[in-house]
């Protein structure tokens, strides 16, 4: 009786040679042992590595709180590109009509090359790159499920999605796909999605973002319990393009619907601050985007723990684990209180307040994106 | 006077231990299917759990139909209910589940038509039964329950000193649901099989098929409008269409400005080959696919460029057992000659070839290490 947690990485789980990544170094070792931490904390049962392609339950899958992580990815869909690309400049000319100055930048600069690329060729790769992406989500997702159905028939699953950056849009277009599937719709597909640094409305029509199946709490959405949505005060990425970012209910998308949502609290904003690492694990500026930090704020864990036992928790629970005082043995980035850094927390702030006007056009968000990320990277260099 | 007396005290004894656990509890059980009745409580859940009964209830629904099935779990389900008493703060959820159940009852017999006859891979039913599933609320002791007539989720609450007729309304929502979720269970076999065939597919495409570069992907994209009708036919349709492009890879795609290399058998007493580059200008081909991978065919106009002499026009065909050139007669030491070029998929070869080398380089170490053993 396994609740699962379906993870969906974000831009840079790939490589840059487009090579798998070595045995014990692929992207979902530091989120996972950030619900690990979680599922400690909060004295939940130990959560379980289930790989897609996994043929066979692990052990106490039946087990009512038994908790199985699911990684999803999709980042083959990129590499097989990354691996043909002889000539970086030249092999990303041509997609989405970027320009030589864009192509140069992303060729020449190992972080844009692993990370933005990525973002790039999903968007403008429908032909193939997006299907192989979303393909691949709901191959996982519904494998999985079929697992956990055969291994445990006819007992409670629940299934959580739980999306970073990029994943958000690559979920949002492979949910799409299956609000097309009535059997997985009427059931309930998902209680509970936790969209961090969600990216979709920069990359996908509005009306794919803001549709009535994603709707939580609604009858026919494949959300049925919860929708919560994280950003961190530093990320600038989920503010790539200000006028589109995610916000439902003050779009004309939907209005009334996402607001009765919210209002009865089954769409909940979780504003995320600090910069920590799970145990053993040094966090960095960079983290401030990352999957494992997002996990780890206090909104965030919080919602996740209540999500996988099954119930709110009470403020004497609360106080029982300790929280939100046992975060503080989580390693800290040490700079963040440095001159140097509360710079960077400024020139995020204005990068967030840009006005910016016009819709999504290539260059426009292209150069955002890599604005946003030499933000970043200029915040590592000085930590 | 004693016997009241005790019962007095029973009751309250009953109280006290009902309110030494946490309705926190109760609520997490219910929402992760961990049924149980209260410490000191005579309620009897398994009569009607669908864990203890699946089998007669999968028994019921093939013998005498699934509305016959459903009917036996909101019997039990009623019969316990009677059991564990009234909870006027219940009174809302069950009303709302007992609605469900009757609106799902009547969508049921229109699905599944007259009992006996049924076929589970047959039955179409394709009715909302996801609020029958209790979810995880915004407070403890709480949990989100079934919807009213207005479609708004109720709350079902755990009361500290009175939770049994809250667990058994849990518990009969949550074996419906699973009653449900059992008969759309080939639905959901046949959607999970669906996909892992489009992933087949794609490596296959992306392994064998004839690969796309990056203007080919771009013009397949449908970011540049009518112009797709005119650069990419084959992809055309689908971009107009306001509904979602299909996964599946394609079956019909075109070829643009596709460059390639490949050797022409030179037909005179030498024997030799010439290596020539190829560029196909625009060509259409049709992919095919099965369990052992994907079949090509197609057609192209392409040129040919050698290292002396003009280049040359002509066309190129697409087979599953390779690709061959016909292109027009030229001048020179090698004229006079029928042009039959044989072409490799460059573009593909080039990621194809490195994962080849990379395999035989940890195939080599592999055996250098067994052998130093």
């Amino acid at each position: 009786m396994p609740t699962i947690a379906y993870l969906v990485h974000g831009m840079g789980a790939g490589t840059s040679s487009g090579d798998p990544r070595a045995e014990g170094e692929e992207w979902y070792r530091t989120p996972l042992k950030a619900v690990e931490w979680v599922a400690s904390t909060f004295s939940l049962s130990e959560p379980q590595l289930v790989l897609p392609g996994t043929t066979t339950a692990p052990p106490g899958a039946t087990e009512p709180d038994a908790i199985w992580v699911v990684p999803i990815s999709y980042h083959e869909a990129f590499d097989e590109f990354r691996r043909g690309a002889q000539d970086r400049a030249s092999a990303v000319q041509g997609i989405g009509s970027i320009t030589d100055f864009h192509a140069t930048k992303l060729a020449s600069q190992e972080f844009l090359w692993v990370n933005c690329l990525d973002v790039l060729l999903w968007w403008a790769d429908r032909a193939q790159a997006q299907k192989i992406a979303t393909a691949r989500v709901l191959e996982g997702i519904t494998e999985i499920d079929e697992l956990a159905r055969s291994a445990a028939p006819g007992a409670v699953t629940r299934r959580i999605l739980i999306t970073h950056s990029l994943g958000n849009a690559a979920a949002t277009y492979a949910l799409s796909h299956l609000v097309g599937d009535p059997a997985w719709v009427n059931r309930g597909a998902f209680s509970h999605w936790f969209a961090l640094a969600n990216v979709a409305p920069f990359l996908l029509p509005l009306d794919q973002v803001y549709r009535q199946s994603f709707i939580p709490g609604k009858r026919g959405s494949l959300i049925t319990a919860g929708l919560l949505h994280a950003e961190h005060e530093l990320d600038p990425f989920p503010h790539l393009l200000p006028p589109r970012r995610f916000r439902p209910g003050s779009i004309a998308m939907n209005e009334a619907a996402w607001n009765g949502a919210a209002s009865r609290h089954f769409y909940r904003f979780l504003d995320t601050r600090g910069i920590v690492a799970p145990p053993e694990k040094r966090p960095s500026p960079l983290d401030v985007h990352g999957f494992a930090n997002y996990l780890l704020s206090e909104p965030v864990a919080r919602g996740l723990a209540e999500v996988l036992r099954g119930g709110a928790l009470s403020d004497e629970e609360l106080d029982e684990c300790g929280w939100p005082a046992c975060r503080e043995d989580l390693p800290a980035l040490r700079c963040a209180g440095d001159a140097d850094f509360v710079r960077v927390r400024e020139a995020v702030r204005d990068y967030r307040d840009s006005d910016l006007d016009g819709g999504p056009a290539t260059r426009v968000w292209l150069e955002r994106l890599m604005t946003a990320a030499e933000l970043l990277m200029a915040a590592e260099e000085r930590c | 006077m004693l016997k009241a007396l005790a019962t007095s005290i029973l009751a309250l004894l009953l109280c006290v231990h009902f309110a030494a656990a946490q309705p926190g509890e109760w609520a997490g059980q219910c929402v992760t299917g961990a049924h149980a009745a209260p410490p000191g409580s005579a309620l009897e859940l398994d009569p009607l759990l669908w864990t203890a009964n699946r089998a007669d209830y999968r028994r019921l629904a093939l013998t005498a139909g699934p509305v016959a099935a459903l009917d036996s779990i909101v019997a039990r389900g009623e019969r316990l209910l009677g059991e564990a008493g009234v909870d006027p703060a219940a009174t809302g959820p069950r009303e709302a589940l007992h609605w469900r159940l009757l609106e799902l009852h009547e969508q049921l017999i229109a699905a599944s038509g007259t009992p006996p006859s049924f076929d589970r891979a047959a039955l179409r039913f394709s009715s909302w039964f996801g609020d029958l599933q209790p979810q995880v609320h915004a407070s403890p002791g709480v949990v989100l329950f079934a919807e009213t007539m207005d479609e708004s989720r109720t709350d079902l609450r755990f009361p500290a000193d009175n939770p049994e007729a809250a667990i058994v309304l849990c518990a009969l929502s949550q074996t419906s649901h699973q009653f449900f979720s059992w008969l759309v269970g080939d639905q959901l076999k046949a959607i999970a099989a669906e996909y892992a065939e489009v992933v087949r597919d794609w490596d296959a495409y992306v392994r064998q098929g004839y690969s796309m570069t990056g203007i080919e992907r771009f013009v397949h994209s449908c970011h540049l409008g009518t112009l797709t009708w005119i650069l990419a036919p084959t992809a055309a349709r689908g971009c107009n269409s306001d509904a979602l492009r299909p996964l599946a890879p394609p079956r019909l795609r075109t070829v643009l400005l596709h460059p390639s290399a490949g050797i022409a058998p030179v037909f005179d007493s030498t024997g030799t080959f010439r290596s020539v580059a190829a560029v196909e200008w625009f060509g259409i081909l049709h992919h095919s696919y099965d369990e052992s991978g994907v079949r090509t065919w197609g057609a192209s106009l392409a040129t040919t460029y050698y290292e002396q002499g003009r280049p040359r026009f002509g066309g190129m065909f697409h087979t599953p057992w390779g690709r061959v050139g016909l292109f027009e007669r030229s001048e020179g030491p090698y004229g006079g000659k029928l042009h039959l070029v044989f072409t490799f998929d460059v573009w593909g070869l080039v990621s194809g070839a490195r994962d080849t080398i990379r395999r035989s380089l940890e195939e080599a170490v592999e055996a250098r290490v067994l052998e130093s053993r």
